[in-house]
């Protein structure tokens, strides 16, 4: 009997399906959750549309490119750690997970400087903002809002990337558990998600 | 190592590796792109690309392409409903005298 086989399933086979079921479905609504903030983001772009360029054009797009590359390659990371601990090559898999989570940091960590950097520059909605053109103060607290909401789904992907090396020292758990690839589904999907923000908060405005 | 080890290793770091190579040259390109001014094509070429770079992500990152048919369907059911979402709000936003 395999330590990663958990109650009710019978075999791991069916644990590891409906597992990555389950992650899709919870997956389907985070499509819905950030759905709602780009259908917001849409409708505001369309009613302020130079507003919205104005805003966009004030973005640090140095940090958010490099954050989008230090993003990607975490996702590679993940997507060698999952492969390689399907395949038993324990030792390797757990490097790739503890690559991905510290390109979450890293990730994590520029982000704050570019806020501070958007700090400094009265980019934060209210009193004393920057911008005067009509619509780039909802840009922003579009910025602000899914920037930081995406931020706090880095912060519990490291959490759940850390733990698979960790409850992975146990090689029979690393290999056969299906914790590792509903992880990789929920790494992945974070870095999707940049992938359409990356777009719409820094390159608006710059041609 | 043994040969089966390595063909295994390569098995695993082909796709993804050819996938990562993809996504940056796609950021490298969006990049550019959105100093080049096309006007409001400009958006539209870099959700164009945002949305190829997702399909790698989804389909070979996430091992989409190869899924079981339910966990297909379960991740094209996420889209269809952003995709009511959208029709919804725009038939009405759309539709209103400006």
């Amino acid at each position: 009997m395999s330590v990663a086989l958990r109650e009710p399933w019978s075999d791991l086979g069916r644990q590891e399906e409906s597992a990555v079921l389950g992650i899709w479905l919870f997956l389907g609504t985070e499509v819905l959750f950030f759905g709602g903030l780009f259908a917001g983001y849409a409708v505001y772009r369309m009613l302020y549309t130079a507003g919205f360029l104005d805003g966009a054009r004030q973005t640090e797009i140095v940090f958010g490119s490099a954050n989008t590359a230090i993003l990607l390659t975490s996702s590679f990371a993940m997507a060698l750690g999952v492969r390689a601990a399907r395949a038993g090559i324990a030792r390797f898999a757990r490097a790739c997970f503890y690559v991905t989570a510290a390109l979450g940091a890293v990730f994590l960590v520029l982000k704050g400087f570019e806020y501070r950097d958007d700090i400094a520059k009265h980019l934060v909605p209210g009193p004393g903002f920057a911008i005067a053109q009509r619509g780039a103060e909802i840009f922003w607290t579009l910025y602000w809002l899914m920037t930081l909401i995406h931020a706090v789904h880095v912060l519990i992907g490291i959490g759940a990337v850390l733990r698979l090396p960790i409850a992975g020292r146990d090689r029979d758990w690393l290999t056969r558990s299906p914790a590792v690839e509903v992880t990789g589904l929920y790494w992945h999907f974070v870095d999707a998600i940049w992938v359409i923000l990356f777009p719409l908060l820094y390159l608006g405005g710059r041609a | 190592m043994s040969p089966g080890v390595s063909t295994t290793t390569r098995a695993i770091v082909f796709a993804p590796m050819l996938s990562w190579l993809a996504l940056l040259v796609l950021l490298a390109l969006t990049i550019a792109l959105a100093y080049v001014p096309l006007g409001r094509l400009n958006l539209i070429v870099a959700l164009a690309i945002a949305s190829l770079k997702d399909a790698i992500v989804v389909l070979i990152f996430m091992e989409l392409i190869h899924a079981k048919a339910v966990h297909r369907l379960a991740a094209a059911i996420g889209i269809l409903w952003l995709v009511f979402l959208f029709l919804l709000m725009f038939s009405d936003y759309l539709s209103r005298p400006r």
